[in-house]
């Protein structure tokens, strides 16, 4: 009797829950050994089983802006074909490909899911939402823009009710666009997948706790942080956090420590380690961390340095010639990239691991594309046509 | 040195728990050994250890594998318990990262068993539920499918082939990726 067809189901479902959440190609493989395996790892319960197994979805790929131009701001909202920006995928699991996207720009991207903006003609261009895992693009109509914009950001994401994001492609996903105007208001653009219409809805907002009066408040073009129902977005020259509270529909601006402020070092924001809102700078060779704390939620109390970590001694020796800077920050795996002389690392803030990223230009911002690889799976479920009777033929 | 903890040592090594294999081998272990197993553990707070825990699903050539494991690992629970309270003390990391090391050596060569040995160490693991072995073994097998081409895994594992040709195709068009 061979050895494998002893174990139980559930404890060949524990190996296959051992394999790296990244790898979809073994599992794949694994399916063609025989009838049973394939027909484990083709049970949408297995699936469901492997994320929660492993909780936090993996980072399949990463995407980055090749960028012609140093303005990153209205170029793309007036859409000129000189401001000529490539978006890039780059894959870390077998299971996607690389993608280059000319005159395209990633804005945002969460739950599986990447925002780009496409430039089209001079003076024309639309918002699309992409799923890479899915091989799916949906392009969104037209942005009834304000005629004062002067700044603009957009966050897309699962719109799915009470989904917990550990399998939600192919479902509703939602994008909001905001815009600042020449006064201290703020336009939100919201577009559903699921409405029918397919249109977007405007509302104008003034922020409600304006701690500084500042007349001008921009939005900086960099990765907007999504906590529960809450988004946040970075202003300009680091004066401060936006916090878009979509269940209350409400704006507050939120200020950044002092020594983060105004012309401080580049600030990412990032979720912190309790799921809460944090941010990573580099001062000199530092590394720091910071989460918000305490208070209400509508507004932070204090700011907290959670880790100080020194790069000297995790960098090669020559890359902190110049200061480096913070440009990419993965959810739920703790991993944050830098941007140095010597090219972009990717640090393991557990365990100190550094790994050199290769395959990115420029100093552009990093999005990494976190997700569990079911769909790839899912292709061995869609090519199982004979389901029922395999499931008969293999429980002998 | 030699006077802290022995006290308890002592309590540890009066509670002894005798288990039985299928067939019908004696091993006499600690308390703190045999409660790695949930299993054993429940037994213990039940109180029907009395006489030995007769284990039906276990050769002797097994559990004494499974002995040797749970003996190891009971002595890096305790030295975790002791020692929580000095967690930031810098002395303490380092002796504790070459305990850790010597325990990783330890797994390692515990892992260098025939394959049958491994499915049964599996098995074990998991009707005496002990996490860590079950975590080891099965990772142990997720790590030499890695890589592999389904024959090698078959070769590996003895398996037959039982999708047809059709089916295998239908599954490979569908995921090329996976075959590149």
């Amino acid at each position: 009797m061979a050895p494998a067809t002893e174990l139980l189901d559930e404890l060949i479902e524990e190996i296959f829950f051992r394999v790296h959440p990244a790898d979809a190609t073994t599992l794949v493989r694994a399916a063609l050994v025989c009838k049973r395996w394939c027909r484990l790892i083709a049970d949408p319960g297995f699936r469901r089983r492997l994320h929660e197994h492993h909780r936090v979805p993996h980072m399949l790929g990463f995407s980055s802006n090749i960028d012609l131009t140093t303005s990153t701001l209205l170029a793309h909202l007036l859409y000129g074909p000189q401001y000529d920006t490539t978006a890039r995928f780059v894959r870390t699991s077998s299971c996607l490909k690389h993608v280059a996207m000319a005159r395209s720009r990633v804005v945002d991207t969460h739950h599986g899911r990447i925002l780009l903006l496409r430039t089209v003609d001079p003076g024309y261009g639309y918002l699309f939402v992409w799923d890479p895992l899915m091989k799916a693009e949906h392009k969104l109509p037209r942005l009834p823009l304000p005629s004062d914009l002067t700044s603009w950001n957009a966050a897309v994401f699962c719109a799915a009710a009470g989904c917990d994001h550990l399998d939600c492609h192919g479902k509703p996903f939602a994008v909001v666009f905001i815009a600042t105007g020449k006064i201290a208001k703020f336009d939100i653009l919201f577009y559903s997948s699921d409405q029918a219409a397919g249109s977007w809805t405007k509302e104008t907002y003034r922020p409600v706790s304006q701690q500084h009066e500042n007349p001008s408040l921009m939005l900086e073009l960099e990765p907007s942080v999504l906590v529960g129902n809450v988004l946040y977005f970075l202003l300009r020259a680091n004066t401060g956090i936006l916090k878009y509270s979509m269940g209350t529909e409400e704006i507050h601006t939120i200020d950044l420590p002092l020594s983060a402020r105004f012309l401080g070092p580049r600030v990412l924001l990032t979720a912190a380690e309790d799921g809460g809102l944090g941010f990573a700078t580099v001062r000199r060779s530092k590394l720091y961390l910071w989460s918000a704390e305490g208070g209400s939620e509508e507004k932070y109390e204090r700011w907290v340095q959670r880790r100080a970590i020194d790069l000297n001694k995790l960098l090669p020796i020559g890359a902190l010639e110049t200061p480096p800077h913070v440009v990419g920050f993965a959810y739920g795996v703790g991993l944050i990239f830098v941007k140095t002389d010597s090219g972009h690392f990717r640090i393991d803030l557990k365990s100190g691991w550094v790994k050199k990223v290769r395959s990115i230009s420029g100093g552009s911002i990093i999005f990494p594309y976190m997700s569990f690889h079911a769909p790839a799976l899912g292709a061995v479920a869609a090519s199982t046509v004979e389901g029922p009777s395999m499931m008969g033929a293999s429980s002998a | 040195m030699a006077s802290a903890g022995s006290g308890d040592e002592k309590a540890a090594a009066a509670a002894m728990i005798t288990l039985i294999s299928s067939d019908n081998e004696k091993f006499e272990v600690t308390e703190a050994t045999a409660t790695l197993s949930q299993t054993i553990r429940h037994m213990i707070e039940d109180g029907c250890t009395d006489g030995g825990v007769p284990l039906p699903n276990v050769t002797s050539k097994i559990l004494a594998r499974v002995i040797e494991y749970c003996k190891k690992h009971a002595t890096a629970a305790a030295g975790e318990e002791g020692s929580s309270s000095s967690f930031s003390d810098a002395a303490f990391l380092e002796v504790d990262r070459a305990f850790l090391e010597e325990l990783e050596e330890f797994d390692d060569a515990f892992l260098e068993v025939d394959r049958a040995t491994l499915f049964d160490l599996i098995l074990a693991a998991n009707y005496l539920d002990i996490k860590g072995l079950l975590n080891l073994t099965c990772q142990k097998v997720a790590d030499s499918v890695k890589g592999k081409t389904p024959e090698q895994i078959r070769e590996m594992y003895n398996i037959v082939n039982d999708l047809t040709p059709e089916e295998e195709a239908e599954i490979r068009r569908e995921t090329q990726w996976a075959f590149e």
